[in-house]
């Protein structure tokens, strides 16, 4: 089943093209990586997709139903976008940011209900931090607000997440930690698009690759199959070395092209 | 919570005993159950004019402008993500006091000044919206300088007034309103200023749960499913109805707004739902005290800016210092 299918996206910002042409299709329950160069249209990709920016041109269809179709409180129940986790202005309880994601849920002058509070205990319990929960915001860390912002998405109960480099700011361990994590939530049936700058991650977790060039995608499909050597050179201008290591394929960057392994 | 509202109420009841004619507790008690019950008279009549006719509209003025001031500090802090955001940051003040003053000029007298001060207050900021509507970038950022730019300018113009001012009545008449002070309110501006102070306080306390969403930025709070420029409208509004009807009655308060905002966040926690309900209660009490040691500290009255400054200033400094390492 089809939970997100693009086709022929188009969107510049004045005269700047910054997608050209993008169509792909995301089946339910799938974890997709999006690859590209930092400008490639990643992020206006994913405000596209949000409806944060007017004017795209092209389709984008959610469940089947054209994104025009949903109204903002509806769309975010549908799909939810988890930022980058960066220092906040004011410092709430975990418990707090977690509830945000119940908005879409709430009738404009409503506040949350025990109910409300009964599903965000559930998703903290699900991302593992229900002892961080009374813990304030700004005290936890890079890896545990990520986590506290996967939890705020799962509480909108939306069937798509977006995250925009979830991994930025983690240290080695908790990047994998993290993923892994989602990674568990797409075995539940949510369907994740995931921008990354580590093609390592996509080759470990993903189910698909989207990778993007110049607005244009360059390759879609399955990581093993496009996820190529040429595609990273491609990609980044840097030389790698796909090597096996048992049932695991890693890739290596190379400073010096000549030095063959 | 509950401790605040007791707080707040003990301090409204001492209020009214103190000052340069004070009245002890229990024959305050008396007046007012004499209202309602048939008792003999036990207090002079110099006692019950005091309290009924200038202590009660002055305290409940004091309660209704604190809780206005702290009430939109703290909608400003939250809406343009910044804690050092004070009520007249999009030139509400700036406007009202310009308002007041070609009253004055004008010799509109009181009432009129006031009802001047409130609409170009309100004017000030409706152009500081309208101007920043056409940032297209960063609407926030847009909202905070197109407000720096009409308070100055409306401060601009209220320096010209004061310049043109006859220096032996309107000068100072405007000087003094500049300072802000509460001794000047009688019941029936509180029956004008309390509706509107109202049309401002319902709609906040009610879109209090969305305010902490509107804290986290436009797109975020976009991808949360709200329409994060319609919040931000309507809770600006508000708060600048507050503001500029509380410095129409009493002229500049300032600090109210901005520290006590952090004062509540600091009790009470960030979510609105207890921050903004907190921030009224204790502007409300802060600005009963304030004016209780305005009216009683010197022979003649102290303007109550003045002393929220005195007051506010230090207060602020200490809680940048020391507070962060309380937070919970």
């Amino acid at each position: 089943m089809t939970a997100l299918r693009v086709n022929d996206l188009q969107f510049a910002y004045g005269k700047h093209r910054v997608l050209n042409g993008v169509s792909f299709a995301v089946s339910k329950g799938s974890m997709v990586f999006v690859l590209g160069r930092n400008g490639a249209g990643k992020s206006t990709l994913f405000k596209c997709i949000l409806g944060h920016v007017k004017k795209a041109a092209g389709e984008i269809e959610i469940d089947g139903l054209p994104l025009a179709s949903y109204p903002p409180r509806a769309l975010a129940k549908k799909v939810a976008y988890i930022p980058q986790a960066g220092a906040p202005t004011y410092n709430y309880t975990v418990r707090q940011m977690v509830t945000m994601g119940r908005t879409a849920h709430l009738s404009p002058f409503a506040s949350p209900t025990a109910e409300d509070d009964a599903i965000v205990t559930e998703a903290l319990l699900r991302m593992g931090i229900s002892d961080l929960a009374e813990k304030g915001y700004e005290e936890i860390s890079g890896g545990e607000r990520q986590l506290a912002l996967i939890a705020r998405a799962l509480v909108q109960q939306g069937s798509i997440l977006l995250m925009d480099e979830p991994t930025a700011h983690l240290d080695f361990g908790n990047q994998l930690r993290v993923l892994e994590r989602v990674k568990g939530l797409t075995k539940a049936g949510l369907t994740v698009l995931v921008i990354s700058h580590n093609p390592q991650h996509a080759l470990h977790f993903g189910d698909a690759v989207l990778a993007l060039e110049n607005g244009r995608v360059r390759a879609f499909g399955a990581p093993d199959e496009v996820l190529l050597p040429e595609l990273v050179r491609a990609l980044y201008g840097v030389e790698v070395t796909f090597a096996r290591c048992g049932e695991e394929t890693v890739i290596l960057p190379r400073l010096d092209p000549s030095c063959a392994p | 919570m509950l401790l605040l509202v007791l707080a707040v109420l003990g301090c409204f009841v001492i209020s009214f005993c103190v000052g340069r004619y004070s009245v002890p507790l229990p024959e305050l008690a008396r007046i007012f159950a004499s209202k309602v019950f048939d008792i003999p008279q036990t207090w002079t009549d110099s006692m019950e004019r005091v309290a009924i006719h200038i202590r009660l509209p002055r305290i409940l003025s004091a309660l209704l402008i604190g809780a206005a001031l702290s009430a939109a500090g703290c909608v400003y802090q939250g809406i343009f993500k910044n804690p050092m955001v004070s009520p007249d940051v999009l030139g509400a003040s700036a406007g009202s006091c310009f308002g007041a003053a070609l009253g004055i000029m004008l010799g509109l007298g009181h009432a009129g000044a006031s009802v001047l001060s409130f609409v170009t207050g309100l004017l000030a900021v409706l152009l500081a919206m309208a101007l920043s509507s056409r940032f297209r970038e960063s609407h926030v950022l847009g909202m905070v300088l197109a407000g720096i730019m009409i308070g100055s300018l409306f401060q601009a113009l209220t320096s010209y007034l004061k310049l043109v001012a006859d220096p032996n009545d309107q000068l100072p008449a405007i000087t003094y309103w500049l300072m802000g002070s509460l001794s000047n309110i009688r019941m029936g501006d509180l029956a004008v200023l309390f509706p509107v102070l109202l049309a401002g306080f319902v709609p906040l306390l009610l879109l209090r749960w969305r305010l902490n969403v509107a804290t986290l930025g436009e797109e975020e709070a976009k991808s949360l499913g709200v329409n994060i420029r319609l919040l931000r409208g309507v809770a600006v509004f508000c708060a600048t109805l507050l503001t500029a009807a509380s410095v129409a009655v009493s002229g500049m308060i300032g600090w109210v707004g901005l520290v006590i905002p952090h004062l509540a966040r600091q009790i009470a926690g960030c979510d609105f739902r207890a921050q903004l309900p907190a921030s009224m209660l204790m502007g409300g009490g802060f600005l009963i005290l304030v004016d209780d040691i305005a009216r009683s500290i010197a022979a003649s009255e102290l303007p109550i800016g003045i002393l929220t400054a005195f007051v506010g200033a230090p207060f602020f400094l200490y809680v940048f210092f020391f507070g962060k390492r309380r937070r919970p």
